[in-house]
């Protein structure tokens, strides 16, 4: 029995040992042996937001068509390479290997082998695939979205690559806890750029100009060596300012219209308006205003003019005399604290009391009868004792020598003549709205302008003075006839004064007291006479801005008296002197009323339609004339216009 | 651009500063020729079950310096044989590492500090693998696993 078991052993070992010779086993290195391909080469992954692929590159000199691969992969520490099933025998030269390779907490090697015709290739082996490392991080999506003056940027949270769809999503910030986004926005209009590091998805950035561009570009930082490259730039427009808006349109179009408009239509208009609207107005003083009692316009001068006289006295050896009578003493008395202005100031005071101040009289007084009786009082005589102290009084200090300036004393004669009275008369009743009041026997005074109820007291007195001079006036008259006389002087002056014409008269007349005065019997007479003497005129009008005073004396008082008086205007506000020629006084007063009778006329024609002309007389006064001017220039350095 | 280069580690009191951005740099430059010689695939040193951000908070100190001691002593001085390359990458490593121990040791190392167990039996694991493998393997080994370790400070808070 132990012989059969061991040739049964026997042939058992011969059996195994021929099969061993028909069919040798492979020695250990056979499966390389059959491998003779070259290997795939440059395996690697290729990880976008842990979608890993392995890619590898086909193995040299070898048709890539015709090669097929298969993939495995191993993950790190573990022994055992896993055959991806999908990747099994395929031509591609890559495998998706993101399922395998999900748990980004493993590191994994991948190995791929070529296969041709049976023939196949050693593994390739892929470097240790580290996903959480290794990834690469896609540049995220954002959206814009603006206003006036910021942008909003909200940047699409990466997702990591999911396995299916309706698995749930896994963040990459979930992931990489460090994750944060880099916000770089562009303007556009200056060219500057601005980063921002954001932890949250959404930014949003502010104090923007408005109607600007800003692109904006995103990118995911994790670590200096994570990090995803920059998303695709995208801009956008602030909004336009609406107020910005309005602004422009009305600076930028609205307003430079109107403004060109305007330019282009005020001086059209004013244009148009001074060619055919515009009235021609006179000047103020020039303008006619209404009057009742004349029935016409008459001027009324705007401005104030002041008219300043300057007085020469010239008093001889009589003044002795003349301080000795009771007239002069009366005189004294009332004029002893006056001297110049102070008389004007009282003669102001009683204007204002009695007189309506808005007529301007040219007055003359005659005495027809009495004409040749030397006596001549005027109301500027009362300042005469305070001037007679001295042998030639200057008034403003303008010296004067009337006694010079008088030629001759038959043309002062001359000037009592009934000439002179009759042209009066004339023109009185050529007005008979000036003096209704006046009873039409007696004589006439000429009152050209207006005459208020205040003158016609002036007019009564003169009248009763009149009327006194035909009647026989018993002597005792002669007291109660010396107020009404500086009453009469008073209302005169008043009418000088005329203190809406804004004249300031200061006249010093001198008169030869020494007869009448000294004469007592012959008290009455000379009072009209008086009258007669002394004729002033005042013109003050604009269109005539003359002042002529003038004062004569009678014939038998020139005989004994050298005194002269000469009375000058003088307008400050003119600068303008006028020095009457004394022995034009005769012609001048008679054409001066002619004048002013032709001024009624042109007072319906219209202005400046008179034309005043001032009559030429004796060669002689022209020569002393001259002197005089020429001492006037030197001294007050003055500019004299001689009017020819 | 921002770098947040140093990380920040906070142990109770003691708070230490790695700077990820030089070692990630040197280690990004070797990495790949590191891992490529590591022949062992199967054997993992530093594994996940014993990561760094899974430790207690109060063995997290410990467990640290400890890993940092581990580098220092047998992984970065074993790298000798290597090019000059790669010693230099090695060497400005092995540097930081050095500046964030001395760092861990400015604090009060006892009371900072404290080893637990899970510590101590964490880091015998990683040591037991390390010391069944030659030690130049070992070394290329725990060289190559170095972006583990980063990995894991990152994720420490």
């Amino acid at each position: 029995m132990c012989v059969s078991k061991a040739r049964t052993w026997v042939s058992a070992l011969w059996l195994l040992l021929l099969l061993r010779l028909l069919f040798p086993p492979p020695p250990p290195g056979a499966s390389a042996s059959h491998c003779t391909l070259p290997s795939p080469m440059n395996v690697h992954f290729v990880s976008k937001n842990m979608k890993n692929v392995l890619h590898w590159l086909p193995p040299e000199g070898i048709a890539e068509e015709k090669v097929n691969y298969t993939v495995k992969y191993l993950i790190y520490g573990t022994n055992k390479w896993i055959k991806n099933s999908e990747c099994r025998n395929i031509s591609q030269t890559w495998c998706d290997l993101s399922h395998e390779t999900y748990d980004h907490k493993e590191l994994y090697h991948a190995r791929v082998k070529a296969f041709l015709n049976g023939n196949c290739s050693d593994w390739a082996e892929s470097a240790r695939f580290n996903p959480f490392t290794d990834t690469k991080i896609d540049p995220p999506a954002f959206s814009l979205s603006s206003t006036e003056t910021s942008i909003s940027v909200i940047v699409t949270p990466p997702k990591k690559w999911r396995r299916g769809p309706g698995e749930e999503p896994e963040y990459l910030h979930q992931i990489y806890p460090s994750l944060q986004y880099n916000v770089t926005v562009f303007n556009k209009k200056i060219k500057k750029r601005w980063t921002f590091c954001i932890k949250n998805n959404s930014l949003e950035v502010q104090q923007l100009e408005p109607n600007t561009g800003y692109c904006v570009t995103v990118q995911i930082y994790i670590t200096p060596l994570l990090l995803s490259g920059f998303s695709e730039e995208r801009c956008i427009d602030t909004l336009k300012d609406p107020t910005f808006k309005q602004t422009t349109i009305i600076f930028g179009y609205i307003l430079p219209v109107f403004l060109t408009v305007l330019i282009i239509l005020v001086p059209s208009c004013c244009i148009y308006r001074y060619i055919h609207k515009a009235k021609q107005t006179y000047p103020k003083n020039l303008v006619l205003k209404p009057s009742n009692q004349f029935g016409g316009d008459v001027f009324v001068p705007s401005e104030k003019i002041i008219v300043n006289f300057i007085t020469v006295t010239i008093v001889d050896e009589y003044k002795n005399e003349y301080k000795n009578s009771p007239e002069n003493t009366h005189f004294l008395d009332h004029a002893s604290n006056s001297d110049g202005n102070n008389v004007e100031e009282t003669f102001s005071k009683e204007l204002e009391e009695k007189h309506s101040p808005d007529s301007c009289l040219i007055e003359g007084s005659e005495n027809e009868q009495d004409g040749n009786r030397p006596s001549m009082t005027t109301l500027g005589s009362q300042c005469t004792p305070g001037q007679r102290h001295n042998d030639e009084v200057v008034v403003y200090e303008f010296d004067m020598r009337a006694e010079d300036g008088i030629p001759t004393e038959n043309t002062q004669e001359e000037f009592h003549t009934k000439e002179n009275i009759s042209a009066l008369e004339e023109l009185l009743h050529n007005s008979p709205k000036a003096l209704s009041l006046i009873p039409e026997k007696g004589p006439s005074y000429y009152l050209p302008y207006n005459v208020r109820a205040p003158n016609i007291f002036l007019v009564q007195n003169l009248s009763e003075l009149y009327l006194n001079e035909m009647d026989p006036i018993p002597d005792n008259l002669c007291d109660d006839l010396q107020p009404p006389l500086i009453n009469l002087m008073t209302e005169k002056l008043d009418q000088a004064f005329c203190p809406e014409c804004g004249m300031v008269t200061d006249i010093c007349l001198v008169h030869d007291q020494k007869e009448p005065f000294l004469d007592s019997v012959g008290c009455f007479p000379k009072e009209p006479q008086t009258f007669r003497n002394m004729m002033t005129r005042y013109t003050a009008s604009p269109y005539c801005p003359q002042f002529v005073t003038w004062a004569s004396k009678d014939q038998q008082a020139a005989k004994e008296v050298e005194e002269q008086s000469l009375i000058v205007a003088w307008g400050p506000q003119t600068g303008r002197l006028y020095l009457p020629s004394l022995s034009n006084f005769r012609n001048e007063i008679h054409e001066q009323i002619i004048e002013n009778k032709k001024y009624e006329d042109s007072l319906g024609k219209g202005l400046f339609s008179r034309l005043y002309e001032r009559p030429y007389s004796d060669e002689p006064l022209e020569e002393k004339k001259e002197v005089y001017l020429q001492q006037l220039k030197e001294q007050w350095g003055l500019h004299i216009q001689t009017q020819a | 651009m921002p770098i947040s280069s140093l990380k920040r580690l906070h142990f109770g009191h003691c708070v230490v500063s790695v700077d990820m951005y030089e070692i990630r740099k040197g280690f990004g430059e070797i990495k790949e020729m590191t891992q490529a010689q590591d022949q062992y695939t199967s054997i993992r040193l530093l594994h996940r079950s014993y990561s760094l951000p899974d430790t207690k908070t109060e063995d997290r100190c410990c467990f640290f310096h400890y890993l940092l001691e581990f580098y220092l002593a047998n992984v970065f001085n074993q790298c000798q044989i290597y090019s000059n390359f790669h010693q230099r990458r090695v060497s400005r490593i092995a540097n930081n590492f050095l500046t964030v121990k001395k760092e861990l040791n400015l604090c009060d190392t006892v009371t900072t500090c404290p080893c637990g167990k899970e510590a101590i039996h964490r880091y015998e694991q990683i040591l037991s693998r390390f010391e069944r493998m030659d030690s130049h393997s070992a070394a290329l080994k725990a060289l190559g696993e170095l972006d583990i370790l980063l990995e894991w400070i990152d994720k420490t808070e």
